[in-house]
């Protein structure tokens, strides 16, 4: 038998990630539960697409089993639901049966896997750990882009004007010959957007701004 | 004063006389007594005493006076034993009070004599029917005394009552032989009816008969031939017998025989005793019985069947031959029933048994066997005979029917065939159909044993922990167990369902039927986004039938109903199925689906092999279904729904509980 990930005790409680199952048969419903379980794994089942809908979207890392042959709605059609609703949860989809028109058309909308049941335990484990892997990661993404917009939206409209200048890679005198004021004031805005955002170089502040996609546009004015 | 009376007249007629004879002699002075009256006297006293005539002299008051010794003798008793009793004494109780009355007439009117006929008791007991003539006299005293003389008539009496009693018993047996007696006098027109013969003709008692209301009563149509009976009877003195109707008052017929004999009176006129008697009751016997042997007669002839019998040695000694019976065998008079069938050698069990029966002399029913018809074909015959004994019980032989049943066991062969051509067809539209099915239920085993998989690897997972989960992986093996099972019933329903094409009926729960049908497309009405509403009476009377052909029913109008929403987007799709008891004697099952519907022409022909509005598909489905359901007895039938969609519905009769 293959190591099986224990659960990471460090882990703070609020921050355990949760599997979701959706399938509509109680049977495979219990058994994925059970295995999840056995592995540590925090798991809400539900027995059909619009019972996950109803439920709280989740803010902690997490990943969705799903059948794909749900009743009533497909899991395909769940997962472009899902899309609509901004809800970014990583899919992976259990057939029991191979449909391969189903499985392209899975992996385009951004399905992490695609596994035929039976499935191997090792299989969908490793899954599950990639998914919620790829969520915690988007999730922390999501956090420093929400961080650094909230550090952005701080600054007055004059400095927002300076910072977009400047990461476009302007000299400090010619931002001040854009913007019509003395190089010493675009030094001071500068010195208090570093601090504003918390930047500790130049670079820090080019990062900021590409997740929060500003400043590119302006250059290829520029050119 | 009775005492001295006694005393004075002696213990004795004798003496009385001689007495009577001296105060006679005495009241008249100037008559001398002489020797020659004397003798006269005791001639008289002879005569008194030995006359077979009984005398009595009774005075007022009752008291025997005197008696001679012969009236004395017939009742038991001496003179001196009556003398100076109540003349009472040999009387009945119950004729007291007439006897008082009559020595009171005499009493009254004297002189003048008085005859009765009474009975007395003799000493010792028995009965002495006399007549009695009395009188009373005066005496010279001038006191009455009644004289009382009787002549024994109990043998008159007897006769009497003896006649009397004969005349009841025939008026009594003639009333129970519904025979009337009647006298005519052909010269005079004089007839004479017993009671009987007035009931007969239910004439009033009180009426003489008369020729013409006799002949009112007569049958129109008989009256003729009546009168020409009697009338040549009356010229010739000849005797009749004849039978003819009456009508009745109410309308009703009575068939009567008049029996009469000719005599002829002194005077050479002729005369007739006869006999009349109510024979409706026979005639309606007769008729009756005529009816049916008649009846019986043509049974007998109509049938194909002939009747047989057989000698104590069980050889044919009769055949019946009717025109139309061309299989009866020929020239088989005097062989054995087992010389006659070509089979014998074949079942020897059968015809030893058969054999068993007969020389038990007990009845056997329905042995079949083949014989050779009058054409020498081959014919199946069907027979059974009863052993018939004569008055002491001595074994005399069989006597049966014979059947041509040939027809019937060619019908049951050719349906038997067909009954087996149709169960292979089912069958292998089950088999069609499980082939369609064939993801779905690939499915519903995959689905288990994915379940199955799981749960172990959850279940070792649980005891690689530190510390091992002993109580989850428990838990584990135990929904192994339960999805492993699960499992199983999918592929033993299948397995069912995709088994060979005999047919074994029993008694069956429909919902079972229903439910267990349900389950097996379960899978491809998911995936067909079809939903199923479940509406099953819980109150329902058994079936009778197939579980399997009735699953494949049930199944072939789901997937129908499946298919016919196929295209539908713009509502639920929706099948209903219901069960509810039709009656006391049926269950109806419903597929009612909310589909594209069928046309009033295409239900006509729904039901017809080959028809399908399908591209795919032989058309059998419906047709097969059909011809299942008509096997069990019931009805299958379609209808479009008032809104979207048709129902097919399936009518079954319960399960009748056999009695055995």
């Amino acid at each position: 038998m293959t190591e099986r990930a224990e659960p990471s005790p460090s882990q703070e409680d609020g921050d355990q990630p949760i599997v979701f199952i959706v399938d509509d048969d109680v049977s495979m419903r219990r058994a994925l539960t059970n295995l999840f379980e056995s592995v540590g794994l925090k798991v809400e089942a539900f027995g059909s697409a619009p019972q996950l809908l109803q439920a709280k979207p989740p803010e902690v890392p997490s990943c969705l089993v799903l059948d794909i042959r749900l009743p009533g709605s497909s899991g395909l059609d769940l997962q472009s639901e899902l899309a609509k609703a901004n809800i970014h949860t990583p899919i992976i989809f259990i057939t029991g049966h191979g449909d391969i028109p189903m499985t392209v058309r899975a992996m385009k909308s951004g399905a992490v896997d695609f596994l035929t049941k039976p499935v191997r335990d090792q299989d969908i484990l490793d899954a599950v750990q990639t998914a919620i892997e790829r969520d915690r990661k988007r999730r922390d993404l999501n956090k420093v882009v929400s961080t650094v917009r909230s550090r952005f939206e701080s600054l007055s409209s004059r400095e927002r004007d300076v910072l977009s200048l400047v990461t476009s890679g302007l000299m400090n005198k010619q931002v001040a010959a854009q913007l019509g004021l003395a190089e010493i004031t675009v030094k001071i805005y500068r010195g208090q957007i570093m601090r504003k955002m918390g930047a500790k170089s130049l670079a820090d502040l080019v990062r900021m701004s590409e997740a929060l996609g500003i400043g590119s546009g302006k250059r290829d004015v520029q050119t | 004063m009775k005492p001295r009376r006694a005393v004075t007249f002696g213990k004795s007629a004798a003496q009385f006389l001689a007495g009577c004879v001296r105060q006679t002699v005495t009241a008249k002075p100037h008559m001398q007594p002489d020797g020659g009256l004397l003798e006269a006297v005791k001639q008289w006293q002879q005569v008194f005493e030995h006359n077979p005539v009984m005398y009595f002299m009774v005075d007022p008051a009752g008291t025997v006076i005197n008696v001679n010794t012969f009236g004395a003798e017939q009742l038991g008793y001496t003179a001196a034993e009556l003398i100076g009793r109540s003349v009472l004494d040999v009387f009945f109780e119950e004729d007291r009070d007439f006897v008082r009355a009559c020595v009171a007439l005499c009493l009254e009117t004297v002189d003048q004599s008085h005859t009765w006929e009474i009975r007395k008791i003799r000493k010792d007991g028995s009965v002495l029917w006399v007549r009695e003539n009395a009188k009373t006299m005066l005496r010279a005293n001038g006191g009455p005394i009644v004289l009382v003389a009787c002549e024994n008539i109990t043998e008159r009496k007897e006769a009497e009552n003896a006649l009397r009693q004969s005349e009841a018993y025939l008026a009594q047996a003639q009333e129970l032989s519904h025979t009337g007696s009647f006298g005519w006098k052909a010269a005079t027109r004089e007839i004479t009816w017993s009671k009987e013969t007035y009931r007969i003709f239910e004439c009033d008692e009180g009426s003489k008969p008369r020729i013409p209301v006799m002949l009112e009563r007569i049958h129109p149509e008989d009256r003729l031939a009546v009168q020409r009976t009697t009338g040549q009877a009356a010229r010739e003195g000849k005797d009749y017998d004849h039978e003819y109707r009456l009508v009745m008052p109410d309308g009703s017929i009575k068939h009567v025989r008049a029996v009469a004999r000719a005599t002829r009176d002194s005077a050479g006129h002729v005369e007739f005793v006869g006999s009349v008697s109510d024979i409706t009751a026979a005639k309606e016997a007769e008729r009756r019985l005529r009816e049916s042997e008649q009846r019986f007669r043509d049974y007998a002839e109509t049938a194909s069947d002939w009747f047989w019998e057989t000698g104590p040695d069980h050889r044919v000694t009769l055949i019946s031959e009717h025109s139309d019976t061309t299989t009866a065998p020929a020239g088989v008079i005097g062989l054995t029933r087992w010389d006659i069938a070509p089979d014998a050698d074949l079942e020897p069990e059968k015809w030893r048994q058969h054999r068993a029966a007969l020389d038990a002399h007990v009845p056997f029913r329905d042995l079949v066997y083949r014989i050779k018809d009058r054409n020498g074909q081959p014919v199946y015959v069907r027979t059974s005979g009863k052993p018939f004994f004569d008055a002491e019980g001595t074994f005399l032989g069989y006597r049966g029917v014979c059947t041509d049943i040939t027809a019937a066991i060619r019908a049951d062969q050719a349906e038997e065939a067909l009954r087996k051509a149709q169960a292979e067809l089912a069958h292998v539209t089950r088999v069609t159909t499980l082939g369609e099915l064939t993801t779905s239920i690939a499915h519903e085993i995959n689905q288990p044993l994915a379940a199955v998989i799981a749960n172990a690897d959850a279940c070792l997972s649980w005891l690689q922990r530190s510390p091992p989960d002993f109580k989850a992986a428990r838990r584990s093996v135990e929904w192994i167990i339960e999805d492993g099972t699960r499992a199983s019933d999918v592929i033993r329903r299948v397995r069912a369902l995709a088994k060979g094409s005999d047919v074994e009926m029993v008694p069956l729960d429909a919902n079972v039927v229903v439910r267990e049908a349900v389950a097996l497309v379960q899978r491809e009405m998911a995936n067909h986004a079809v939903s199923v509403r479940m509406e099953l009476s819980s109150a329902l009377p058994k079936i009778f039938g197939d579980r399997i052909q009735l699953q494949q029913v049930l199944i072939n109008l789901i997937m129908n109903g499946i298919e016919a929403m196929e295209g539908i987007d713009d509502r639920p799709r929706e099948l209903a199925i219901r069960s509810a008891a039709d009656g006391d004697e049926a269950v109806l099952l419903s597929v009612a689906d909310c589909g594209v519907g069928i046309s009033e022409q295409a239900i006509d022909r729904l039901f017809t092999p080959f028809f399908t509005t399908k591209s795919s598909g032989m058309g059998m489905g419906l047709s097969i279904c059909r011809s299942i359901i008509e096997a069990h007895g019931g009805r299958l039938s379609a209808a479009p729904n008032q809104e979207h969609g048709a129902t097919f519905q399936v009518t079954l009769p319960r399960h009748l509980q056999e009695t055995s």
